[in-house]
Formats: structure tokens, C-alpha cells, sequence
């Protein structure tokens, strides 16, 4: 047998909410004149009634979710192809840091002073363990 | 003995390989102030400055704060716990001594495990429609093309090293500065453009789905209303005659628990609202993807972001427990 689809289910709970609603709307209107067994045998029809919409509903839910993957996976993959795009406009930007520190140590050695160069040799390393971390 | 002019060039070409991009000439470092030299030299600032102005700006803040709100709205869960708590509140609304009363317990324990997956997997879809549009958000920023601190160290260097006179300094900052903004600008907004390509089927999917599951809570939020005004109506008129205290303070909870139920369904008609206007924003943004700049499209963006916003704030503003 076909399985119900999503629209199937959700009309069918709509229905048996109806129903559940009707039949409330009977009990109390025509209260003063039932006899408390059929009270009783009304109010445990409509709570039947009420569980029954709600587990057709939970059914359709759960076939809208099986619905969503296709989608959901291709939107989760466009997501993580645009963070790339992102990483390497952000490597990019490493680079012209990195390029800065390796003009500074290059302007460093031409003066010849160890103090400059050894304070320009820190920065480049600096600069490349960070464009590595990042890239 | 290489030469310290020899050791710089060495150094630019190494710098040049490395940063060199997939389907991508970025202005590279070293050679963007050969370049600014040269440029300055042959008198081509102005040819410059008329091309990167003609490359265009890709700071499109009406983007970025549509995706954010966009981010915000995807993100109110509220809903999904609503969907997951009725059954439980449901079974506070069996009547005692109701025949039927063990067989909804069981029906009821059974769907609020259900239901537990299911709201687990919608989440993902919130969270997916949220994560792309930071993303989406953060491509469209201006901060990651603000190269004017970097290139200010760059710049310094070359007049330290005698290779720009200092005079000139300050604008060939100043068009350094542009041409590394025009290539990242060109570069992110192509990928946003791309991005928006590709990811408007599935996004578009995604939040119809959504709206689907939106109205499968609201005849859930009515079904577990139908539970609750049967148990009341029910307590009502048990106790009207032999109980009138108890009968009034039943219909007083019971005209509470109305008010609730009804912000319940307010806050689902409110939500299928805010994901009908990201749905069309994105479809905005999708059909303007390689114009994105003129005055129109950023006002119609603005206009779907304030709409989002507004949205979001009755969202958060909505008492539904």
C-alpha cells in the first residue's frame, strides 16, 4: 500500500480535530441532558479523537523532515564552499602581513644591526605561524 | 654576493607564488608597490584611481544586515520547543478517571519521543539557514577589505628603503590602498555573487519546508487547545452545581491558558511571516546577484531587512509559556 503523503496526513488530523471539536461542542452543549455514563464515554471519545489528530500530525512532521535532506545537504555544502571564499580573502590579507614582515627583515639585514634584525626575523615568524594557523 | 635589491626581488617573487589565488591575480604585495611606483612615475594615478572607481565598491551593508536579521529570525527556537512540549502539556489535560486516559498517556509518552527526533533534525534546518547566512553576511562585509593598516607597513618599509621618495608616500598609500581594496572587493564579489547562485534552490527549499512544518504546528498547538478546552469546559461543568468556587476558578485558568494558546498561534503565524520574508529577500538578492549596487535593490534589501527586524522583535516580545 501507498504510504500517506504529508498532505494526506495533515488533512486527515485536521478532520479528526473537527471531529474531536464537534463532538466537544455536543457534550457540553447537550450536558444538563446526558446521563454521566454517556458524559463520560463522550469525553474519552474525544480525548481519542484529540490523540489521534496529534499523532497524525507528529506522522506528517516526520515526513516533511525526510523531505528536507536533499536541500539541506546542498545548502550546508554552499555554506562551507562560501567559509572557503571567506578563509581565503583572509589569506589574503595574511599574505600582504607576511609580505610586510619580509620587506621589514629584508630592510633589517641591509642595515646590518642585529638588534633590528633579530626584532624583524620575530615578526616574519610571527606573521607566517599566523597565515599558517589561519589558511 | 646577491645584491640587497636582488635579495627584495627574490623575496617579492616568493611572495608573489604564495599568494597567488585559484582563478584569482591578486595585486601582490611586493609588486603593488613596484606598480604604485611605476604608476606614479608615467603619471597613471589618475587612470588608477578612474579604474578602481569603475571596479566598484563591495560594501553592501544592506546585505549584511539583512543577513543578519535574516540569522536572528532562522534562529528562534522557540517554536520547535512549542511543538515539542504539547504532547506533554496534553497529558496534563486528560480527565482523571478518563477511560481513555492510559491508552493517551502511551500515545502521548510515544509521540513526545518522536517528536524529540524530529525537533533535532528541524533544528539543523534553522541552524544550516542560520550558518549560510552569516556566511552570506560576512562576505558582503567591508571589514576584510580594509588592507590600509598592512599596506601602511608596506609602504613605510619602501620609504625606509629609499625606494619612495617620502613625499610621495602618503598617496601612494592612498592608491596602493585601492588597488588591494578593488582586487579583494572583485574577488569577494564574485563569490558573493556565486554564493547566492547556488544557494537560493536549496535555501528557497529549505524555508518552504519550514513554512510547511510551521502549519503542521499549528494543527498540533490546536490539537493539544482542543485537549486543553475539553478539560476545562469539562472541570466547568462537573463542578458548576456542587463546586461554584472551584467551577470560577477553573474558567479563570482556563481563560489563562487561552491567552497562551493563542500567543502560541500568533507566534507560528509571525515566524511563517519572517521566513516568507527572507525567502523573498534572498530571492531579491538572487535576482539582482551581479547588480547588486544600484540605489533600488539596496533599498528593497533594506526594506526586507527592517521587515525581518521588526519580526523578530514581536518574536521575542511573544509570551508563549
Amino acid at each position: 500500500m501507498e504510504k500517506l503523503s504529508e498532505s494526506d496526513l495533515v488533512q486527515l488530523s485536521q478532520s479528526f480535530l473537527g471531529a474531536a471539536h464537534a463532538l466537544s461542542d455536543f457534550l457540553f452543549d447537550e450536558w444538563d441532558s446526558l446521563p454521566p455514563v454517556v458524559r463520560a464515554r463522550l469525553n474519552s471519545m474525544h480525548t481519542t479523537l484529540t490523540m489521534v489528530s496529534t499523532d497524525l500530525i507528529t506522522h506528517a512532521v516526520g515526513v516533511s523532515l525526510d523531505d528536507t535532506r536533499t536541500s539541506l545537504e546542498q545548502l550546508i555544502s554552499v555554506t562551507a564552499d562560501a567559509k572557503q571564499a571567506l578563509g581565503k580573502i583572509k589569506s589574503f590579507k595574511n599574505t600582504i602581513k607576511v609580505a610586510t614582515a619580509l620587506i621589514g627583515l629584508a630592510t633589517a639585514i641591509s642595515t646590518g644591526d642585529a638588534l633590528h634584525i633579530l626584532a624583524a626575523a620575530n615578526g616574519l615568524a610571527g606573521q607566517l605561524e599566523a597565515a599558517d594557523s589561519k589558511a | 654576493m646577491d645584491s640587497d635589491a636582488t635579495k627584495l626581488d627574490i623575496i617579492g617573487y616568493a611572495v608573489v607564488q604564495y599568494s597567488i589565488l585559484p582563478g584569482y591575480a591578486p595585486v601582490p604585495a611586493y609588486s603593488a608597490v613596484e606598480l604604485t611606483m611605476q604608476m606614479w612615475h608615467r603619471g597613471w594615478l589618475a587612470t588608477g584611481l578612474v579604474a578602481a572607481t569603475l571596479c566598484g565598491c563591495a560594501n553592501f551593508p544592506e546585505v549584511r544586515h539583512f543577513a543578519a536579521k535574516s540569522a536572528e529570525g532562522a534562529a528562534f527556537q522557540r517554536i520547535l520547543d512549542d511543538y515539542q512540549g504539547a504532547p506533554g502539556r496534553q497529558e496534563r489535560f486528560v480527565v482523571p478517571d478518563d477511560a481513555a486516559a492510559a491508552d493517551a498517556r502511551a500515545w502521548l509518552e510515544h509521540n513526545a519521543a518522536e517528536r524529540k527526533e524530529q525537533v533535532r533534525r528541524a533544528k539543523l534546518l534553522l541552524t544550516a539557514v542560520c550558518e549560510y547566512m552569516q556566511t552570506l553576511g560576512a562576505l558582503a562585509g567591508d571589514e576584510l577589505v580594509s588592507a590600509d593598516q598592512e599596506l601602511g607597513g608596506l609602504i613605510d618599509a619602501s620609504v625606509d628603503k629609499k625606494w619612495l621618495p617620502e613625499d610621495q608616500a602618503g598617496a601612494a598609500k592612498s592608491l596602493v590602498d585601492i588597488i588591494a581594496d578593488t582586487a579583494l572587493s572583485k574577488y569577494r564579489q564574485r563569490q558573493l555573487s556565486k554564493v547566492i547562485e547556488r544557494a537560493n534552490t536549496p535555501l528557497q527549499s529549505v524555508l518552504q519546508h519550514l513554512q510547511t512544518l510551521d502549519a503542521q504546528f499549528e494543527v498540533s498547538e490546536k490539537a493539544a487547545q482542543e485537549q486543553m478546552d475539553g478539560y476545562y469546559r469539562f472541570l466547568e461543568k462537573s463542578a458548576a452545581r456542587t463546586e461554584p468556587v472551584a467551577a470560577l476558578l477553573a474558567r479563570d485558568r482556563h481563560a489563562q491558558e487561552d491567552d497562551i494558546g493563542a500567543a502560541r498561534l500568533d507566534a507560528l503565524a509571525t515566524y511563517t511571516k519572517t521566513l516568507q520574508d527572507i525567502a523573498a529577500g534572498h530571492q531579491k538578492l538572487f535576482d539582482h546577484r551581479e547588480h547588486l549596487d544600484p540605489a533600488a535593490v539596496r533599498a528593497s534589501i533594506a526594506d526586507y531587512a527592517r521587515r525581518i527586524a521588526k519580526l523578530v522583535d514581536q518574536l521575542k516580545q511573544s509570551r508563549t509559556s
